[in-house]
């Protein structure tokens, strides 16, 4: 039933940030103490599917690099002061017309999170 | 601990370029990890075959006239170098290719994405181990083979000789024909009449 689907639309509404943050379910993980992850589920504010976002706090991209070491090193830093915007973009599985090979329906909203509060 | 969530910022194209990216950063991370962790394998693999061919090359025969401590310390040094490199092979191995064991299927999305991060991170961990291990494995064969080398060696093969006396002489066979031999003894040459000498034989050093 594709067509009772809203059409795929990469945009973002300010309103959006706000409903989601009252349906949004939040974890860090592994822990709050030394996260590495921060993963977003909940429904989408456009078209309501549930949809899961992972945000990556610490990534391994160049294990060895000494670059790379400093900048986990900030990153563990910043994962330590326990903020971030995390915006968060559909990908629900429903399908969405006009969103060929993408999933989701398009929709981004940005959440403020906050832990060790 | 608590975790607080607002509303953030309006979106902005950059932010959302970058959403986008982030996406696709996590997906691809044991992947990248795991090949960093195949070539270092490889190039272990090469370090330490080099220093099994050096062992080979020199052989048990360069630990002849060692003192004792000496060879004790080579065969430790030996054995410790063999552990390591066999430790940092596993590590290398495990980063590369993981190890596969029996376990509780996750729940939730969000357990399934912390044994990824899980995974990921002992992967660097054991990449790092395993390079340490394989360097370290190098360092201490070298010192081994440094040992058999540069060693301390108690003294020169040499003759000992029991004279009908009752006297022995023990030092470097010079040389010998049918009227006697000569045998040098602390760098001064000796001449034994053949009817003198009583018996002989070689000894690993002389006193």
């Amino acid at each position: 039933m594709t067509d009772q689907q809203p059409l795929y639309r990469a945009e973002s509404d300010p309103d959006w940030n706000t409903v989601a943050a009252g349906t949004a379910r939040v974890t860090l993980h592994p822990d709050e103490s030394a996260p590495e992850v921060i993963v977003v589920s909940g429904p989408c504010p456009r078209c309501h599917h549930e949809t899961v976002h992972a945000e990556p706090l610490i990534t391994y991209a160049n294990a060895l690099d000494g670059s790379g070491l400093l900048a986990r090193l900030l990153l563990r830093r910043a994962a330590a002061t326990g903020s971030r915007d995390v915006e968060v973009i559909c990908a629900c599985t429903a399908t969405h017309p006009e969103a060929g090979e993408r999933s989701g329906c398009g929709a981004s909203w940005v959440l403020h999170v906050e832990w060790g509060v | 601990m608590a975790v607080r969530v607002t509303a953030g910022a309006p979106s902005t194209p950059a932010s959302r370029s970058r959403a986008d990216a982030s996406r696709g950063l996590l997906a691809g991370e044991l992947a990248r990890v795991r090949a960093q962790a195949e070539n270092w394998r490889n190039g272990l693999a090469a370090l330490l075959g080099l220093l099994t061919a050096v062992g080979i090359v020199k052989g048990p025969d360069t630990l002849q006239g060692l003192s004792g401590g000496a060879r004790g310390a080579v065969g430790l040094l030996l054995l410790g170098g063999l552990l390591l490199a066999a430790g940092g092979a596993f590590f290398a191995m495990r980063a590369a290719f993981g190890l596969p064991r029996r376990r509780v299927a996750d729940a939730s999305l969000e357990e399934l994405l912390t044994r990824e991060r899980l995974t990921v991170r002992r992967a660097v961990r054991d990449l790092r181990r395993a390079i340490a291990a394989g360097f370290l494995a190098l360092a201490v064969v070298t010192a081994g083979i440094g040992l058999t080398w540069y060693g301390p060696r108690p003294g020169e093969p040499g003759v000992q000789i029991v004279l009908t006396d009752g006297s022995a002489l023990c030092g470097t066979l010079v040389g010998m024909d049918a009227k006697g031999l000569r045998i040098r003894v602390k760098e001064v040459e000796r001449r034994v009449p053949s009817g003198r000498v009583g018996s002989a034989k070689s000894v690993p050093s002389c006193p």
